[in-house]
């Protein structure tokens, strides 16, 4: 199971729309071997301290280890699955 | 096509980043030292990726991207700004407003900039 996180700036509807693209995308991928964790940096600008955020979105994997990222564009497949180390089960 | 980013930010140090990180690159970096300057730029070309300072004297990011997004609400923007409770009061009312930006956190490195752009516009 991944532990994926994702930090973005705020909610909004256009927010919205990229983050089911993104889990549509995971799961046609992994099916159910992903949990995705979503952290507001407006509401949550302590969060980015543990993490280490410097800009948004940035996508992290959490576990299994070792700790990956990605940042700015979450939306291409072969990149986010190349960086963030994801394998089809 | 030649990708087009705008620095808006005050202080000369951020802005040489942004150009010194870009230097050698595809990418073509324009400046501006003002809101109002950076409006003025904006209106005249075509721009693909903004990064905008949140606290600067005068016309603020917050009501720089205001003004930007009247003509385009689909350029990103990233608000250059410490992540910090006390400078989000201003961008939480954008937020509201539905208002698009990404985020950037002071201080800025040459390699985030690098990584951040190329991602984006690579």
């Amino acid at each position: 199971m991944y532990l994926l996180k994702v930090y973005i700036s705020n909610l909004t509807p256009k927010t919205l729309e990229k983050i089911g693209l993104f889990k549509e995308m995971l799961t046609a991928e992994l099916g159910s071997g992903y949990h995705l964790e979503l952290v507001e940096l407006l509401k949550n600008p302590m969060s980015a301290l543990n993490d280490d955020i410097l800009v948004t979105p940035t996508v992290i994997r959490c576990s299994p280890k070792p700790t990956k990222k990605i940042v700015g564009n979450f939306l291409d497949k072969e990149q986010v699955m190349f960086a963030l180390g994801l394998i089809n089960p | 096509m030649e990708k087009h980013i705008l620095v808006i930010d005050d202080e000369p140090a951020v802005r040489n980043s942004f150009v010194l990180a870009l230097e050698d690159t595809e990418f073509l970096v324009t400046t501006a030292s003002s809101g109002t300057e950076g409006l003025g730029k904006f209106n005249k070309s075509n721009y693909h990726l903004i990064f905008l300072d949140l606290k600067m004297p005068g016309m603020s990011g917050i009501e720089t991207l205001r003004e930007i997004r009247k003509k385009d609400k689909d350029v990103p923007v990233y608000i250059i700004t410490a992540f910090a409770e006390e400078f989000f009061g201003g961008l939480k009312g954008l937020s509201h407003e539905n208002i698009n930006f990404e985020l950037m956190q002071k201080p800025i490195g040459m390699e985030a900039i690098n990584e951040l752009t190329h991602a984006l516009l690579g």
